[in-house]
């Protein structure tokens, strides 16, 4: 097995960088929580000189998700503005590279599904050079041409800010009712992709709860993708929860097939979209994950909207639990007895030592708002503690067998029994029969 | 590491030789970049007796001038070769106008090498940008608030980086502490600053200077042929000026409502243009 992500004990984590808001928290981190970042690409169309100029403050590797899946759907690349629908720019920017003298795609507006319009590869082949070539050139050419009267040579040409593997367009698997077809198409792309020469390939996957199902599919799938010289692999259960994929027996099943299927076929493997139950997941091949800051174990095809969430991150149940339930848990608990059962990581120490816990559960209602969001301290105190606990967390997991992992999240669950969802006693059930 | 160095004295003998009775101190340089290819290059001796000249006037070493002027040159031409047009035909890239618009400082006028508020900055390379048409590269459009354009913060934030500007808000973490508690500390106090600062005044208070290595860098592009002719830098210079000492320091409301009486076109989808509007009618009456 190649390793191009996860080195190193398992699980590892890949911090993805989605906004440029992300930055100042992901810099306040010890070097020693992730392996690397996962970069949207339509970040690095966006702001390539300063995403480059942070990479390379770091020195950490980094792959470029090419967000291809967006150009399925309307929803991500547009905008309404004025009673008119357009194309944002950055996704308009990121078609036009991908597009660039592919058969059925060029000087073609940004379309709905214009992933899916490939159907030759030797369209595929170009497509997924100029996806290549973006993520091996756009952070570079800023740096060297835009910022060479900028940036010291030592700088300048100390950092290659090259990818450390380079990510194959995808689309998601079950999205048009063809799941063979959607199959057959992302194997053609990790394919394409790994016959350019610039190993090493990292194949996503995105599959719908559907599909993950489709024991047949799944198979298929793992074997199309083992010999399409893709090193490596990141598997997304399309919207599936936690809770989901521990509760249903079909769903769990097919995911553990699949992963088993890829390490089999020697592809190292991860999941896209995890948090700690998908650390449990090592047994089966999963190597590590990687997530956004905030998010939870799952992540769907739509953006999020609204308001930032009133959610703690609570370490011993892993799950992030909404302030007024947060709270309640931890009333009544001496400084210490917190940092012992709740979470001792830095910034939780530094509360605690002034007595601050609250100031991780403050409020305000908007104007003309009927429910209370929090305020921005608030909110980058939970985004940092979120960090810092994910960092503990893994420590932890790393140092321990899934048994001892799953009688904790029992332990947890007794212990705070107000918060104790079915989540965590479906993943110790399902893990435990496994 | 294959440094070959050849040392001078005041006389132009090579004491070499001396080298190896120095005491060791190159742990004192530990923390300065190794070079650890070698270019040897043979220049006549007017050239190298030139060099030196210069080297000594500006007091640095005359090894360390010939590599600056090779990294300065290579620079230039790489920036040259992503746009290939001449000088005078490049427009300023918005990096350019917003490390001269922060140095322009004009005694008379009782400038500053600073800016506060980052719809300040916005809008006044806004102008810049429409009064020097088309000599800026900018990229501004009509958003929620006005004219505005994406590049910029992150401009600034690469600025930032590399050390040519002070931005608050853009402060970077070179080394966190090693232990978990004054991590923490240094964390916390962190996210109290800058939301402590945000709540305590309804205005902006994003607060943009050049650094020393700004200033120099504003010096040499002024003084150098490249990226423009000095005609377009002068005019380029002469309206940052001019843009400092009028919107500099006055209530950012003021240049907001320039902003908005004078480009309607930038205004479409702003959320406050009838507020706008509204206030600069009663300005009007009064």
């Amino acid at each position: 097995m190649t390793e191009a992500l996860f080195s190193g004990t398992a699980p590892r984590l890949w911090l993805r960088v989605e906004q440029d808001a992300d930055k100042p928290f992901y810099a306040r981190v010890p070097a020693g929580l992730a392996d690397g970042y996962v970069v949207n690409a339509n970040l690095i169309e966006h702001s390539p000189a300063s995403v480059g100029a942070f990479l390379d403050q770091f020195e950490r590797p980094f792959i470029v998700d090419p967000m291809s899946y967006r150009f399925e759907r309307v929803a991500w690349h547009t905008r309404e503005r004025d009673g008119e629908v357009e194309n944002k720019r950055n996704y308009r920017r990121l078609w036009e590279k991908y597009a660039n003298g592919v058969d059925g795609l060029s000087g073609d507006p940004l379309v709905d599904r214009g992933t899916r319009r490939i159907v030759s590869e030797q369209a595929a082949l170009r497509f997924c050079a100029n996806v290549i070539e973006f993520q091996d050139r756009r952070l570079r050419s800023a740096w060297i041409d835009d910022g060479a009267q900028y940036v010291g040579m030592d700088r300048l040409f100390g950092y290659s800010l090259a990818p450390s593997a380079y990510v194959a367009p995808y689309v998601v698997v079950g999205e048009e009712d063809d799941p063979v077809r959607d199959i057959d198409r992302l194997v053609m792309f990790a394919t394409a992709t790994a016959s350019l020469g610039r190993p090493p390939v990292v194949a996503i996957l995105p599959i719908l709860g559907g599909v993950l199902e489709d024991i047949a599919c799944m198979r298929r799938l793992a074997s199309g993708i083992a010999l399409s010289g893709a090193s490596s692999v990141l598997v997304w259960p399309v919207g599936q929860s936690a809770f989901a994929l521990a509760d249903s027996p079909s769903l769990f099943t097919g995911l553990t097939v699949l992963l088993r299927g890829l390490r089999e076929g020697g592809l190292e493997t991860g999941m896209l979209y995890g948090g700690f139950f998908s650390t449990l997941l090592r047994g089966f091949g999963s190597l590590g994950f990687s997530h956004g800051l905030m998010y939870g174990e799952s992540r769907g095809l739509d953006p999020a909207a609204g308001r930032p969430s009133t959610r703690f991150y609570f370490p011993p149940l892993h799950e992030s639990l909404p302030y007024t339930i947060a709270s309640q848990l931890i009333a009544g608990m001496s400084g210490q007895e917190y940092l012992d059962r709740v979470c001792g990581c830095e910034l939780c120490q530094a509360l605690v030592a002034e007595g601050s816990l609250a100031e991780y559960f403050m409020t305000y209602v908007p104007d003309g708002a009927k429910r209370p969001f929090p305020t921005s301290a608030a909110l980058d105190l939970n985004r940092m503690h979120y960090l810092f606990a994910r960092g503990r967390e893994l420590d932890f997991a790393r140092l321990r067998p899934e048994s001892q992992l799953i009688a904790d999240l029992l332990r947890a669950v007794d212990e705070f029994p107000p918060a104790a969802t079915r989540v965590v006693r479906s993943w110790a059930g399902r893990l435990n029969s496994a | 590491m294959t440094d070959e160095i050849t040392l001078h004295n005041a006389d132009s003998v090579d004491v070499t030789d001396l080298w190896d009775d120095l005491e060791d101190r190159t742990s004192e340089f530990s923390s300065i970049s190794r070079k650890d290819r070698q270019l040897n290059l043979r220049v006549d001796e007017a050239l190298l007796a030139a060099i030196r000249e210069v080297a000594t006037v500006r007091g640095e070493g005359y090894h360390t001038y010939a590599r600056r002027l090779i990294e300065e040159g290579v620079a230039r031409e790489l920036a040259q070769a992503s746009d290939p047009r001449l000088p005078s035909d490049r427009p300023f890239r918005m990096k350019e106008v917003i490390l001269v618009l922060l140095g322009a400082t004009d005694p008379d006028a009782a400038n500053e090498a600073m800016l506060v508020g980052r719809t300040r900055l916005q809008k006044m390379l806004f102008l810049a940008a429409q009064h020097l048409k088309p000599q800026v590269a900018a990229r501004f459009e009509a958003y929620s608030y006005g004219p505005f354009d994406e590049s910029v913060e992150s401009d600034v934030e690469f600025l930032a980086s590399e050390g040519l500007v002070e931005a608050s808000g853009y402060e970077s973490i070179t080394q966190l502490p090693e232990d978990d508690a004054d991590r923490g500390r240094l964390v916390l106090d962190w996210i109290r600053t800058r939301n402590e600062a945000a709540a305590s005044s309804q205005d902006e208070i994003e607060t943009y200077r050049l650094t020393r290595a700004g200033m120099e860098w504003v010096r040499r592009f002024l003084a150098s042929e490249e990226f423009g002719t000095s005609d377009a830098k002068q005019q380029l210079w002469a309206e940052c000026i001019k843009l400092k000492a009028t919107f500099g320091r006055v209530p950012q409301r003021e240049l907001v409502d320039y902003v908005y009486a004078n480009f309607p076109e930038f205004t479409k989808n702003s959320k406050i243009r009838d507020q706008v509007a509204a206030r600069i009618e009663q300005k009007s009456r009064s």
